[in-house]
C-alpha cells in the first residue's frame, strides 16, 4: 500500500523535490540576507552608539538639562536674649505643564475656589506658558493639601526649601522688625534695612530634568555657584522689655483713649536700643492686611515737637556755655512777653508766681516755660542753635533703621524773634523720639552722644559671629560735671517736681522729664491735641536704662506725668528687674500719699504755646 | 543502550522529536527583555498618567497570557486543520479589515482606525490579517507547485490578494504593516519558488503606486525621508528619529544602566511602544542592543533550520513566512530607531507594549515550535 502510492506519485514526487530542493536553496538564501541585513544594523548601531555616542549624548545632555535658580534660605532675626523673632520655612507653590492638563477648563474650574481665584484667571495663567509654570505662588498650607488632594493631572504642588517667612511672635517688634514681600524681598524695618545679609545668594545648578522640565527621581544636581545662606541677625532687642513696652504702652494708649504711641528702652553706655515698641502695630504674618500706617514705625519715622522735655537741651546749652551756673538765679514769672507772643506757664500746680527768682534746677524740676525762656534769651540764639545741632538734631542718628526722619531744625538765618523763647521750651523744632532718648543717654552716660543701634551682631548660617556692633560715639556733647549736675535736675523732677510721684519707684531711684506738647500740623496747633511724654533714667545715678514714653492725642488726660510717667515707672522697674537688680529696702518717698493727680488733670492751658 | 532496545523491537512509530528548545528560549528572553524595558521605558509615563508605575507592565502580562493561551492553541493545531482554516481565515481578516475602516465600528487612535473592539478588549485586524496571509500564502503556494513559476495562475492571483490587503491596512492608514505584508509576502512567493523575473516585475509594479502615496503630501513626503537627514529638521518632522539618535548615543557601549534612561522622561515619543528599542540601547548600550540583534538572528537561524528539515512544502512555507513575519518586523523597528528605514510605526516583536503585536507574534513561534515537531511521513 505504502510502497504502491509512492510509485504511483513518483512523476509528481521528482517535481515536488525539485521544488523542495529550490524551496531550501532560497530559504538558506533568506538566512544569508538576515545575517547580512542584521550586520548592517550592528554596524549602524556601533556607529550611532559609539562612534557618535559621546557627539550625541553632549546634545541629549544639553537638552535634558536645565539651569535651575536655587534660592538661598533668608536669615533669621533673634533677639539679643535668643528668642527667634523672624523666619523662613519651606513654601508651597502651585505649578502647571499645560500639555499634561486633560481638560483646562475643568482643572481651572476645580482648583479656582481653593486659590480663591475665579476659574478664567486660572485658565488663563495655566494657559500662560506652555512649558512648566508656577501658576500661584507661596499659597497657605490648607490649600495645597487641598490641592495635593485634588490629584490633578498637569498640576503640582512643589516645595521650596525657603521662601515663606514665618514670625512666631506675630507683634512683638514688629514695626521695627518689617516684613518680606512674596520674593523674598525685606520690605520694611530690619528685613529692609539687613535685606543685603539676610538674602543670602542664589546659587546656580543644572539638573536633568523631564521634558517639562521637573526633576528627574535619580537626577544629581550639578553646582555651577551654590547657594549662600542668608546671615542671622541679633538685635539688641530684649524679648522680655520689648514685649513689657509693647504691653505698658499699649494700655497707656488705650487707657488715655490716645491715637497712638511710642516707647523707646535704649541702653545708655553702649547705644543699644533694648526695646523699641509702636502703637499701633501689627502681626507682621498678615501685613498685607493691614495699612501703611499701623506698620510705622513712629519711634523713628515721626518727627513732632517735643516740648518741655526739651528744656534740658536749653539747660546743657546754659551750663556749658559757662555763663549759667547751678546758682545762677532768673525772675520767676508765669508770662513773658516776647517778640508780640506771650509766654505763659501751664496751670498745673507748679506755677512760679511772680516777685521771686528761681535756679535752673528749679525750671526744670517745675517745667517752668517762662523760666526756659528767659535761660534761652540769657545765653543766646547762637549757643542754644549750637548745643541743638551738637545734639544731632535736624540730622538723622543713622541708627541702622530704615525711613528715619531726620527732624526739622530751622536753620539761625531762618529764626524769627520768638524762635529763640519757644524753641527753648522745645516748640519750633521737630525730632524723633529717637533723636530726643539719644540726647538723655549722652546725659545719662556723661556726655557722649552715641550712635543708637538696633543690631548687635551677624551670624553666619552656622552660628558663627561675622560681625559684633560695639559702641559708636559719635562726640562728646557736654562735660562729665554738665551731665552729673542734669542728671540731679531730672532726679529733682521725680523727688518734687511735676515727676513726682507718678515717676517713682518703689526701691529704685528714678529721674527724668516730662512733657506735654501740642500737636504742631500746617504752620499751627491743633486745638486740644497733646503729646504726652516721658523721658527718664534709671537708676538716677550711672543709669542703666533711658526710657522715653510718648502717648499722641490722649484724650483723659493730656500731661506727660498723669499720661506717660506710670507707664515709664512700670517699664523702668521691669527693666531693672529683668538687669538681675533687686529693689532696695529704703523707704521711698513715694509711700507718700499722693496728692498731685487731682488738680493736675483736667487742666486745660489758655494760649497757644503751652509746656508743663 | 537505545540503540541495541531499537534493533531489538522496532518500535511502531519515531518519537515525535523533542520542540526546538534554542527557539523555545530565544523567544523567552526576548519576551522577557520585553518585560523588563516596558516597566523601565512606560514607567515615568504610568505615573503621569495612571499614579502607577507598573500600569502599562501589567496590561502587557495580561496580554501575556492571552498569547500564551493563543500559541498554545496554534502548537496543538494539526496541520490538516491549518490548511483548511488558511482561506476562511484570510477571508474574516478581509471582512475585519473592511469592517475596521467603517466610522463607529473602528477605533480611532492617534489620527488612525485601526482597531476593533469588544469591550475593554481592542485589536488590530491588521496583525491577524498578516498571519492569516502568510497561512494562506503557505496553503495556495503548496496547492499551486509549479505552477507558482507561472504569472498568470502563480504570482499573479497571490500577488493580488496581498495587495488587497495591503491597501486595506493602507487605507487605515498604517503604512508600517502594510509594507510588512508586503515584504513578508515577498519572501514566501520567493522561497514558495516564484520566477526571480516575476518578483522583480511586481517590485516594478508597485513602485508607481508606492511613489504617488509617499510624494502625494509634502508633509508625509518630508517625514517618509527625514531619516536620511533627521537634523535638517530636529524638532518636526525628524524628531522621533533625532530622540531616539540621542537615547542611543547616550547610551554609549555599556548603556546608562537599567532603569536610568533619561529619554523615556517624555523626550522620546511612543517610548515604550514603537521606539523601546531605542531605550534599550540607551539604558543597556550597544551590548545591550546587539545582544537583542543576535536574539532575532538566533531565532532566524532556528525558524531555517525547522524549515529545512520540515517534512513537506507547507512546513517549509509556513515556518519561512511566520520566521519572516518576526524578523522582517523586527529588522524594520530597528531600521527606523536607527534612523536607517523611513519612520514606519510597527511595534519590535515581543519586546514593544501592545497586545496585538505579542499575541501575534507568539502565534507565530508556536507556529514555528510545531512545525519543528514533526516528521516526515508521520502524516500525510
Amino acid at each position: 500500500m505504502k510502497r504502491g502510492r509512492r510509485q504511483r506519485i513518483s512523476g509528481d514526487g521528482r517535481i515536488e523535490m525539485l521544488l523542495a530542493r529550490r524551496s531550501q536553496r532560497r530559504a538558506k538564501l533568506l538566512f544569508w540576507v538576515t545575517v547580512a541585513l542584521a550586520s548592517f544594523l550592528g554596524w549602524r548601531l556601533y556607529w550611532i552608539q559609539v562612534h557618535d555616542g559621546p557627539a550625541l549624548a553632549a546634545k541629549a545632555l544639553r537638552q535634558q538639562s536645565a539651569v535651575i535658580r536655587v534660592s538661598a534660605e533668608r536669615g533669621a532675626i533673634y533677639t539679643s536674649d535668643g528668642v527667634l523673632l523672624a523666619h523662613s520655612l519651606p513654601s508651597r507653590s502651585v505649578y502647571a505643564s499645560p500639555r499634561a492638563v486633560v481638560d483646562i477648563e475643568a482643572t481651572a474650574k476645580a482648583i479656582a475656589p481653593i486659590l480663591h481665584q475665579t476659574p478664567v484667571a486660572v485658565a488663563a495663567r495655566i494657559r500662560a506658558m506652555p512649558t512648566y509654570h508656577v501658576i500661584a505662588w507661596k499659597i497657605p498650607d490648607e490649600e495645597s493639601s487641598a490641592l495635593l488632594r485634588l490629584d490633578l493631572p498637569g498640576i503640582t504642588v512643589d516645595e521650596e526649601t525657603s521662601g515663606k517667612r514665618f514670625i512666631p511672635s506675630g507683634r512683638l517688634a514688629s514695626t521695627v522688625l518689617g516684613f518680606v514681600g512674596r520674593d523674598d524681598d525685606g520690605l520694611d524695618g530690619v528685613e529692609y534695612e539687613f535685606d543685603h545679609i539676610l538674602r543670602g545668594t542664589e546659587g546656580l545648578m543644572t539638573l536633568e530634568t523631564d521634558e517639562f522640565a521637573r526633576a528627574l527621581p535619580f537626577a544629581k544636581p550639578h553646582w555651577i555657584t551654590k547657594p549662600k545662606n542668608g546671615d542671622t541677625i541679633v538685635l539688641t532687642l530684649d524679648s522680655y522689655l520689648q514685649y513689657t513696652a509693647q504691653h505698658v504702652l499699649e494700655e497707656t494708649v488705650h487707657s488715655f483713649g490716645a491715637m497712638s504711641g511710642s516707647a523707646i528702652v535704649m541702653d545708655p553706655n553702649n547705644g543699644a536700643l533694648v526695646a523699641v515698641a509702636n502703637v499701633p502695630n501689627y502681626d507682621v504674618n498678615a501685613y498685607d492686611a493691614v495699612a501703611a500706617d499701623a506698620r510705622r514705625d513712629r519711634a523713628v519715622a515721626d518727627a513732632y515737637e517735643p516740648g518741655s522735655t526739651f528744656k534740658l537741651i536749653t539747660a546743657t546749652a546754659a551750663l556749658e556755655s559757662g555763663k549759667v551756673t547751678t546758682e545762677s538765679r532768673f525772675p520767676a514769672r508765669d508770662r513773658l512777653e516776647v517778640g508780640g507772643s506771650v509766654i505763659h506757664n501751664a496751670e498745673d500746680g507748679f506755677m512760679a508766681g511772680t516777685g521771686g527768682s528761681e535756679r535752673l534746677e528749679d525750671i526744670i524740676a517745675y517745667s517752668h516755660n517762662v523760666g526756659a525762656a528767659e535761660v534761652g534769651l540769657f545765653i543766646g540764639r547762637t549757643r542754644l542753635y549750637r548745643m541743638m545741632r551738637a545734639f544731632g538734631f535736624g540730622d538723622p542718628t543713622e541708627v541702622d533703621l530704615p525711613g528715619e526722619n531726620p527732624g526739622l531744625l530751622p536753620e539761625l538765618r531762618d529764626w524769627s524773634a520768638t524762635s529763640l523763647p519757644t524753641m527753648s521750651f522745645g516748640h519750633g523744632v521737630a525730632i524723633t523720639p529717637l533723636a530726643l532718648i539719644r540726647a538723655y543717654c549722652a546725659i545719662a552716660n556723661g556726655g557722649l552722644l552715641l550712635r543708637p543701634h538696633i543690631v548687635s551682631a551677624i551670624l553666619d548660617p552656622q552660628g558663627h559671629l561675622v560681625y559684633r556692633y560695639g559702641r559708636e560715639v559719635e562726640r562728646r556733647v557736654m562735660s562729665q560735671r554738665t551731665a552729673a549736675i542734669l542728671r540731679g535736675f531730672l532726679r529733682q523732677v521725680v523727688l518734687r517736681g511735676t515727676g513726682h510721684p507718678t515717676a517713682e519707684i518703689p526701691g529704685y531711684t528714678t529721674a527724668g522729664k516730662t512733657g506735654t506738647a501740642q500737636v504742631a500740623e500746617g504752620g499751627g496747633y491743633l486745638p486740644g491735641a497733646y503729646i504726652a511724654s516721658f523721658v527718664g533714667l534709671v537708676p538716677a545715678q550711672a543709669p542703666r536704662f533711658v526710657i522715653l514714653v510718648k502717648v499722641e492725642r490722649p484724650r483723659t488726660a493730656i500731661y506727660g506725668s498723669v499720661v506717660a510717667a506710670p507707664a515709664f515707672a512700670k517699664i523702668a522697674r521691669a527693666a531693672m528687674l529683668q538687669a538681675g537688680v533687686m529693689p532696695s529696702p529704703s523707704p521711698s518717698p513715694s509711700a507718700l500719699p499722693a496728692l498731685e493727680n487731682t488738680h493736675r488733670s483736667g487742666h486745660r492751658p489758655t494760649l497757644s504755646k503751652q509746656s508743663a | 543502550m537505545a540503540v541495541a532496545a531499537r534493533r531489538i523491537v522496532p518500535l511502531p512509530e519515531e518519537p515525535r522529536p523533542a520542540p526546538d528548545a534554542v527557539l523555545a528560549g530565544t523567544v523567552a528572553l526576548l519576551v522577557a527583555v520585553g518585560l523588563i524595558m516596558i516597566f523601565s521605558a512606560s514607567s515615568a509615563t504610568a505615573y503621569a498618567l495612571h499614579h502607577d508605575a507598573t500600569y502599562f507592565l501589567k496590561r502587557q502580562f495580561v496580554w501575556l497570557a492571552v498569547a500564551i493561551v493563543a500559541a498554545l492553541f496554534a502548537y496543538r493545531a494539526d496541520e490538516r486543520m491549518l490548511r483548511r482554516c488558511a482561506t476562511p481565515a484570510l477571508a474574516l481578516s478581509v471582512l475585519a479589515l473592511v469592517l475596521v475602516l467603517v466610522p463607529h465600528i473602528g477605533i480611532v487612535s492617534g489620527g488612525a482606525r485601526r482597531w476593533l473592539g469588544f469591550g475593554p478588549v481592542s485589536f488590530e485586524p491588521s496583525e491577524f490579517a498578516k498571519l492569516a496571509l502568510v497561512l494562506y500564502l503557505a496553503n495556495a503556494l503548496t496547492q499551486k507547485g509549479e505552477r507558482v513559476r507561472s504569472l498568470a495562475s502563480g504570482i499573479f492571483p497571490l500577488g493580488a490578494i496581498t495587495a488587497l490587503i495591503a491597501l486595506l491596512v493602507l487605507k487605515e492608514p498604517d503604512l508600517g504593516t502594510a509594507s510588512l505584508i508586503i515584504f513578508t509576502a515577498a519572501t514566501m512567493l520567493f522561497v514558495g519558488g516564484a520566477r526571480l523575473a516575476h518578483l522583480g516585475l511586481v517590485a516594478l509594479a508597485t513602485i508607481p503606486p508606492a511613489a504617488l502615496i509617499v510624494l502625494s503630501s509634502a508633509y508625509r513626503r518630508a517625514r517618509i525621508f527625514a531619516f536620511i537627514d533627521p537634523w535638517k529638521d530636529p524638532m518636526n518632522t525628524g524628531f522621533h528619529i533625532v530622540q531616539s539618535l540621542y537615547a542611543l548615543g547616550s547610551g554609549g557601549i555599556a548603556g546608562v544602566g537599567l532603569g536610568f534612561s533619561r529619554q523615556k522622561f517624555f523626550y522620546l515619543p511612543e517610548q515604550y511602544t514603537d521606539f523601546i528599542f531605542a531605550i534599550i540601547g540607551e539604558e543597556l548600550g550597544l551590548l545591550g542592543t546587539l545582544v537583542v540583534v543576535g536574539l532575532f538572528v538566533l531565532l532566524a537561524y532556528r525558524a531555517v533550520r525547522i524549515a529545512l528539515r520540515a517534512p513537506d512544502r507547507f512546513g517549509l512555507l509556513l515556518a519561512v513566512g511566520c520566521a519572516s513575519t518576526i524578523v522582517v518586523q523586527a529588522f524594520v523597528n530597528i531600521g527606523v530607531v536607527t534612523s536607517s528605514w523611513p519612520v514606519t510605526g510597527v511595534p519590535l516583536p515581543f519586546i514593544s507594549f501592545g497586545g496585538s503585536s505579542l499575541v501575534v507574534s507568539m502565534v507565530a513561534a508556536a507556529l514555528l515550535l510545531a512545525i519543528g515537531r514533526r516528521r516526515s511521513g508521520a502524516s500525510s
